[in-house]
């Protein structure tokens, strides 16, 4: 866990030269840290704010530990909390389990109707994996009827931080096809209240929009990730690896902003959008995520099963946008 | 020639409501209504990418 002097030096290197900040919390399991370390954090955060840094928390949980006491801070300090909850119960607790091999949904679901009364509730993230992929419309239509409808899949793919999961690992093509089911059902159910960020983030780009997800923004090196000893390595996408080092928060940001690393990595993704812009879809993917697109971190040209796949996916969605000639 | 009242109307193609949000929306952005958590991706390392976070 991270320490109090390194806590306060990570919000101070970042709120020092800049006007909004964003600082998503997670883990393994964030509230593991205790309430104690969010109240520092609020602490910190709030001498920025008083010279008027405007500032976000966003904070991922498994929300088996959530308690009154920590919805009533998280809504007394404006946190965003998202939930990770794989569809219903007999998929979740296949997959996340605590170390007795108990399921952990029931937990997950208290978590979730404590933070839905005090309105704080952010949507779900959903791993799609061996294990659930091939139920789409039955995983949407869970969520739906439990009334969470701000959704996020996310494909399980072979390399983790933690844990082995090469066995729950799917392919492209098989994300691709759950999230065109996804994509024909949302528009079979036609409720604006329902959000699914990445179809959402597609559609805004073929109608001429420019709402992107961060796979879409060809813009890796804008996410960092912190550890817990204050060491700044590129999105948390990526393994932890020498190459994308870019410092640490005890040294001066503009000394991690030059360095070779960061440097060298959007060299690299300038090279890969290089390569990329003759694609008709590049308007929407922008060379895509850095880390899964590609077969190695110096790799230029992108995977070319990934890049099939995502081709089909944003043709589906552009077929059926144009068919009622909104473009 | 075919009386009036017996021509064959095409059926009117109805929109997804999510898409009319969807193309609002888009007008929105490409409008000067720009809200205030656009304006974060126009700035320097580590600013963008607010609507887009990873979580």
């Amino acid at each position: 866990m991270m320490c109090p002097k390194t806590l306060r030096a990570t919000i101070d290197f970042f709120c020092a030269d800049q006007d909004d900040i964003e600082f998503i919390w997670h883990g393994g399991e964030p509230l593991l840290a205790g309430l104690e370390f969010y109240r520092k954090i609020i602490k910190i955060q709030k001498n920025w704010k008083l010279k008027g840094r405007r500032i976000t928390n966003t904070l991922q949980t498994n929300a088996t530990l959530i308690t009154p006491e920590w919805v009533k801070f998280f809504a007394e300090n404006d946190f965003f909390i998202g939930v990770s909850l794989d569809g219903p119960k007999e998929f979740h607790d296949q997959l996340r389990t605590y170390p007795n091999g108990k399921g952990s949904y029931d937990d997950v679901m208290k978590g979730i109707n404590l933070l839905r009364q005090a309105k704080i509730f952010n949507g779900v993230i959903c791993d799609i994996s061996t294990v659930n992929y091939k139920f789409p419309k039955e995983i949407f239509n869970f969520f739906i009827l439990e009334d969470i409808k701000k959704l996020k899949f996310t494909r399980v793919k072979s390399i983790g931080h933690c844990n082995n999961v090469s066995s729950l690992a799917i392919s492209p093509a098989q994300y691709t096809d759950f999230m065109i089911t996804i994509f024909d059902h949302w528009l079979d159910l036609d409720d604006p209240e329902i959000e699914i960020r990445d179809i959402q983030s597609v559609v805004n780009l073929i109608l001429g929009g420019n709402r992107r997800e961060c796979i879409y923004m060809g813009q890796c090196d804008q996410f960092v990730t912190v550890y817990s000893d204050g060491s700044i390595y590129g999105c948390d996408s990526f393994p932890k690896i020498d190459e994308l080092y870019f410092g640490n928060i005890f040294e001066k940001p503009i000394k991690v902003r030059s360095s070779p690393h960061l440097l060298a990595f959007r060299k690299l993704l300038k090279e890969r959008k290089e390569f990329c812009q003759t694609c008709d879809w590049y308007f929407i993917c922008q060379g895509g995520c850095a880390k899964d697109n590609y077969d190695q971190l110096n790799s230029i040209q992108p995977l070319d099963e990934i890049c099939k796949n995502l081709q089909r996916y944003f043709k589906h969605i552009s077929t059926k946008i144009q068919s009622y000639n909104l473009v | 020639m075919l009386n009036d009242a017996c021509t064959l109307k095409e059926n009117p193609i109805i929109i997804p409501k999510v898409l009319i949000e969807a193309k609002k929306e888009v007008n929105i952005l490409t409008s000067n209504k720009r809200q205030p958590w656009d304006k974060a991706w126009e700035k320097g390392p580590w600013d963008k990418g607010h609507w887009a976070n990873r979580k």
